[in-house]
């Protein structure tokens, strides 16, 4: 049952701050709250306090600043799918987000609090890994700004300090000759989250992979990066990455999967993941090549 | 701690609020409760169905999962908010439909209605951004507004039409479905249902719409552990939350402690000492004075089990050391089917194959939860408001545990959800009634989705083994099936079920050697009992996977074999009955046959590449089902309808009988309508109320046009005669020169309108009103040899499904379906419940699992189990075929099963056409489709 005792809508970051760093009350920081008040549903008892900063202008922000473009914690997915700026130099997180939840759902639910969860296999955070994102904490102290790969620590767990909010992401502005994308696959039955996600951003010259990031999820206690796998598909033609048979051995170096029940098999995902790696592969040169 | 009440302004369909709501108050509680717009639902308090969608800024939202205190200063529109309010002549006040409601109300997509002020407002949001949006964004746009009754072809034509209307000033008409071939007036042909404009408007009355003065909250205090024995009940401490008024258990219930349909053994309320048997079991109940105080009292009432093995499985509850659930022991029944001697056939045979099937729980998940209220009256009458498929079964049952007698008892019914079969058992009645006699003050229970999940009965898992034996032309000599039903803790209509799936086990075939066994198990599960198809949707998908095994081994068509094999009039079936009439099984195989070929070409069944996308294959896959209307077996099957007559021309036809979406109010207007040559509009029905209307028995086995409809044709036709014989009288000429046309009596030239008839009756001292008893044909029991139904519809049913030989997925694209209705009554409801049905069989194959861990559901929310969506809906093509059978009103017989029946097994065949891979296991598994296709790379050797 839910036992909201209280509830803050700050208008200010300073006053959701403040609030973190200096009330004797815990607050749970949220923005759309679609995963929070299921949490607080029928099916946990016990007080909380809510801080609602989704009313906060600058969080849900989304700009090009200079080479970069930012994605404010409490942009809704909803925002994020119809912005210009993302949709032509992130399409990566367009297509993660177009994946979450049904258009109800994105009208509220924000990518801050999708990363913010720190799940393996958060769509939204293996597209913003893909895209090489940077995320900026903020608190009274003030702001630093990371590599998301460095964000996460475990499963569910996470640098954010307790006075801390996510403040946002910073996207690098990719060349003319890049492009993105994130494909995954789901079950039908029971909870809609993913068997696996796979994102890729990559560059390109002619036939050739010129540069290229790849994320995974659920391959491991966190969103992951495929360092290695990138490292070996760098500099190779599009054509010999695509043909290649070999993908899956190279992915199972880096990746553990698991078996989660009723879900999939880690034989099912190790089975998936050189697939989808090519499709999301495929699908980034498609949007370089501007076809 | 105290809540701290936060000041918010909000702007509610052009009308300004300002109020104090608390932190944990929800969008929708402010609207629904605060400021009685009842229109929006809610239907899992999740975020997952989409029912509550309102527009909020502009924008889409879930108000269920929108905190109050975040709408401050908001501009909301709700579906009140929608039809424009116009004035006509008299200064009387009338609604003009905003164009997506009249064209919801005129594709039929309106049944249950409970999904339709989110649908429309969802749709509405769309169509301010874009006026003209293609198909694809439909879809996208409702892909998360769930739609049980499964209207969504008639949906995506609504908010086409809409659009159409709202971009091109298109007028909104009917669609162009398939009326009835007769040459009835009104039987056959298109009308809105009666119900249609108040569902869209919002004004549709749900039991949880409802409130009185002085209300209590009642919430049910569940064990939580599948099976043991109650050591101790301590409500001492929930006694002191404030707020709570009543506490109940076992030793307050001064009647029945039981309850059930047909076997009485499930307890109102577990006492100490006694036995708890599934999960849902409810040892205490409350009533406090608010929702919180009820589900904080709950939480601190103490219960202490003794835990007992937990009997999970039909197997463990038969093993010799298993302790007995009930007293004459855990097989609840052995059902057994024998016609001619199968092991001669099996010598006969040129082949005899082997399989076994496997189908899994599930839910009906209603989109409308459980509620039910109980109010009693000064003069010591209880009064229960809920949506129920048995108001009668609920009257009686509510008697006995009160120790009233029945008449002390009424149940008025409301607009129902959709039901489905999961509304037929007692959920929350009961209950409410013993905390309102107790309380002398109102009640309402209202389950949550995570108590509606735990609490009624599921559809049975089966275990069937098939055996078949033919010869190498085809024709079936032979087939032996032996059924395991887990009919879970409590028997409800389990024994029936079973039946029902052993007797339709071996097909709709002719079949000279027959032997199905059938055993319905206690187990420590939730109890399963009626779900849409009841029983026959496991059978059909048992048989008609086999068939198809058979067809390969023998080399032949899909197609074929039915036709070598199917029932047809003068055919014996399995119990032994020989089909007189109404067998439209041939036609219906045929009429899919020629649809697919116009559609699909030469060789459907082989599997097709897709172009440009190597990883894809498609095929089609075959099916036929039939199903027994009414209750059959020997039971007693009647109805009584009430008609009366008013001087103003107006009927009105009364019949508890349930309205829970499928659109028996049409069915039974149209047949008074027909009957007496009146417009419907002329036609009231009314139904549900257990003082005012009189009892039509259950709804249920596809029965209520059949046997309500009968009760209704009879009561409009006694009717017709008493205004003959008063005009007859009048104008001295004899009753068969008296001719109804259009609201008018005409007797040769001169016209009464119909209402001066009903006068002059009035005048001669009667009373224009009539009330028939309608007696189904007699059935005999199972074993007999006799007519076991009084009637069977039939179908066909082909699927075109695309398989990734990648990941395994499957998706349904295209669906043919004919059905045998016998008489298409109401052309606009029968559309749209075999679109409907079809969805349902998807979600059945595809999407729909209810899980147990050792008797605990692991579903215990909606966000885990997925039902089909618009996104799923594929392009179906529909074919009607009128066999009529001569007893059912204008020849009709049931069709809310048999449209839903085929479509599984239709599937399965299709996914083996396409990737070879056969489905022995419901539902579809897309992993293990994934392996069996690429074993090499999987390292697999089977």
């Amino acid at each position: 049952m839910k036992k909201i005792v209280d509830y803050q809508l700050a208008e200010t970051l300073e006053e959701a701050l403040t609030l973190l760093a200096k009330s004797p009350t815990v607050y749970h920081v949220f923005a759309g709250g679609t995963d929070l008040l299921l949490e607080l549903g029928a099916y946990v008892s016990g007080d909380v306090a809510l801080l609602d900063i989704s009313k906060i202008d600058e969080l849900k922000k989304i700009d090009l600043v200079q080479d970069h473009l930012f994605v404010g914690c409490a942009a809704t997915f909803s925002e994020i799918i119809r912005n210009e700026a993302v949709r032509r130099y992130a399409p990566a997180l367009v297509d993660s987000s177009s994946l979450i939840g049904g258009p109800q759902l994105r009208m509220q639910a924000t990518i801050g609090g999708n990363v913010a969860h720190g799940l393996p296999a958060a769509d939204g955070a293996i597209s913003l890994l893909a895209l090489g994102a940077e995320v900026e904490l903020v608190s009274l102290r003030g702001k630093r700004r990371f590599p998301l790969e460095d964000f996460f620590v475990d499963i569910g767990q996470t640098k954010l300090q307790p006075d801390e909010l996510l403040y946002g992401f910073y996207l690098p502005v990719a060349d003319k000759d890049a492009g993105s994308a994130h494909v995954r696959v789901s079950r039908p039955q029971g909870v809609a989250i993913a068997i696996l996600n796979v994102a890729v951003w990559l560059a390109c010259k002619d036939k050739l992979i010129t540069d290229l990031r790849i994320a995974i999820g659920p391959a491991g206690r966190m969103p992951l990066r495929l360092r290695r796998c990138e490292l070996k598909l760098k500099n190779k033609m599009i054509d010999e990455v695509i043909s290649d048979d070999g993908l899956s051995e190279i992915i199972a170096e880096e990746t553990s999967f698991r078996t989660s029940k009723y879900r999939a098999s880690k034989e099912y995902r190790q089975f998936l993941s050189s697939h989808l790696l090519k499709q999301a592969i495929s699908k980034a040169w498609n949007r370089a090549k501007g076809e | 701690m105290n809540f701290k009440e936060i000041p918010i302004k909000i702007f509610v369909n052009k009308k300004t609020y300002s109020l104090s709501v608390r932190p944990d108050e929800l969008l929708v509680d402010v609207l629904r409760k605060r400021l009685g717009l009842t229109g929006t639902k809610v239907g899992c308090n999740e975020g997952e169905c989409g029912v509550c969608t309102v527009i909020l800024n502009d924008k889409p939202i879930l108000s269920c999962m929108y905190p109050a205190v975040k709408a401050n200063g908001a501009e909301i529109i709700t579906i009140e908010g929608l039809a424009g309010e116009v004035s006509s002549n008299g200064g009387k006040s009338q609604q003009a439909l905003h164009p997506l409601q009249d064209a919801f109300i005129k594709t039929g997509a309106v049944q249950c209605g409970f999904c339709i002020p989110g649908q429309i407002m969802t749709a509405y949001s769309l169509l301010k951004e874009n006026p003209s949006p293609s198909e694809d964004m439909i879809r996208d746009n409702l892909s998360e507004t769930l739609c049980r009754c499964g209207s969504y072809t008639a949906i995506m034509r609504a908010v086409k039409a809409a659009s159409e209307n709202i971009s091109e000033g298109k007028p909104i008409d009917f669609p162009p479905y398939q009326e009835s071939t007769g040459s009835e007036r009104f039987i056959g042909k298109m009308f809105i249902r009666p119900d249609a404009i108040e569902k869209v408007t919002g004004k549709a009355v749900f039991t949880d719409d409802l409130t009185f003065p002085e209300m209590l909250y009642g919430k049910v205090k569940r064990v939580g552990i599948p099976h043991g024995i109650v050591k101790r009940i301590d409500t001492s401490r929930a006694w002191g939350v404030p707020g709570v008024v009543a506490i109940l258990t076992k030793e307050d219930i001064p009647g029945d402690p039981y309850h059930g349909l047909i076997v009485k053994d499930w307890p109102v309320l577990v006492g100490a000492e006694e036995r708890v048997r599934y999960v849902g079991d409810a040892v205490a109940i409350v009533a406090a004075e608010s929702e919180q105080s009820a589900y904080e009292a709950i939480d601190l009432i103490e219960v202490d089990v003794e835990p007992l093995p937990v009997l999970d499985t039909p197997q463990k509850a038969l093993s010799s050391e298993a302790p007995s659930l009930h007293r004459g022991g855990n097989l609840l029944k052995h059902i057994k089917v024998r016609k001619g001697k199968v092991e001669v056939g099996f010598e006969d045979a040129d082949i005899v194959l082997e399989h076994v099937f496997k189908t899994q729980t599930t839910d009906h998940l209603f989109l409308e939860p459980e509620c039910s209220i109980a109010r009693m009256l000064d003069d010591g009458k209880m009064e229960i408001y809920v949506g129920s498929q048995i108001p009668y079964a609920d009257r009686s049952q509510i008697a006995a545990t009160l120790n009233i007698q029945d008449d002390k008892v009424r149940v008025v019914g409301q607009q129902m959800g959709g039901g489905f079969g999961g509304k037929e058992d007692i959920a929350g009645q009961i209950h409410a009634a013993l905390l309102a006699k107790y309380t002398h003050k109102p009640v309402k229970i209202l389950y949550d989705r995570k108590e509606s999940l735990l609490a009624h009965p599921k559809r049975h898992a089966t275990e069937i083994r098939v055996r078949i034996g033919a010869k190498k032309d085809g024709r079936i000599v032979a087939i032996e099936t032996e059924l395991w039903g887990d009919t879970g803790a409590y028997a409800s209509l389990g024994e029936k079920v079973m039946t029902r799936a052993t007797t339709h086990s071996s097909g709709p075939y002719d079949i000279p050697h027959v032997k199905a066994d059938c055993f319905a198990v206690y187990t420590n599960n939730p109890p399963a009992g009626a779900f849409r198809g009841f029983g026959v949707t496991q059978s059909a998908f048992a048989i008609e996977s086999m068939i198809d095994i058979l067809a390969e081994e023998l080399g032949m068509d899909s197609i074929e074999i039915r036709r070598k094999n199917a029932l047809r009039v003068g055919s014996v079936t399995c119990t032994g009955q020989i089909l007189k009439e109404s067998v439209g099984l041939h036609d219906c195989i045929d009429a899919v046959a020629t649809e697919l070929d116009n559609i699909a070409g030469g060789n459907p069944f082989a599997s097709h590449k897709v172009p440009d996308a190597p990883h894809l294959r498609r095929a089609w896959g075959f099916a036929v089902a039939y199903k027994n209307t009414g209750l059959g077996g020997g039971a007693p099957d009647k109805a009584t309808a009430e008609l009366e007559a008013y001087p103003d021309g107006q009927f009105e036809v009364r019949i508890s009988s349930a309205e829970l979406g499928q659109g028996l109010v049409s069915v039974l207007q149209l047949i008074v309508a027909e009957e007496l040559q009146v417009h419907p509009k002329f036609v009231r029905v009314w139904v549900m109320d257990t003082d005012l209307t009189p009892d039509g028995g259950p709804t249920t086995a596809s029965r209520q046009t059949f046997v309500s409809g009968n009760a209704a044709r009879y009561a409009a036709r006694t009717m017709r005669q008493m205004l003959s014989s008063t005009l007859a009288e009048k104008f001295d000429v004899h009753p068969d020169r008296i001719k109804y046309i259009e609201g008018l009596a005409c007797i040769d030239d001169m016209e009464i309108e119909i209402g001066k008839a009903v006068q002059m009756l009035i005048e001669e001292g009667r009373k224009p009103l009539v009330r028939y008893e309608y007696w189904a044909p007699e059935t005999q029991p199972l074993g007999s040899g006799g007519d076991m139904h009084f009637a069977y519809s039939f179908a066909a049913q082909a699927a075109e499904v695309e398989v990734n030989t990648i990941t395994g997925e499957v998706k349904v694209l295209q669906i043919i379906a004919a059905n045998d209705v016998g008489k298409i009554i109401n052309p606009l409801g029968l559309q749209v419940q075999v679109e409907g049905g079809i969805i349902m069989g998807i979600g059945n194959a595809l999407t729909e699992n209810y899980i147990l861990e050792n008797g605990i559901p692991y579903t215990d929310r909606m966000a885990r189990y997925r039902i089909p969506s618009i996104k799923h809906t594929p392009l179906i093509k529909t074919i009607t075929v009128e066999h009529a059978t001569s007893e059912g009103p204008y020849g009709a017989k049931g069709i809310g099963e048999i449209v839903s029946i085929p479509t599984t097994p239709a599937i399965t065949n299709a996914i083996y056409n396409a990737v070879g891979v056969r489905v022995y296991s419901l539902p579809v598994d897309q992993e293990l489709i994934a392996k069996k296709i690429n074993k090499a790379l999987w390292n697999i050797d089977n």
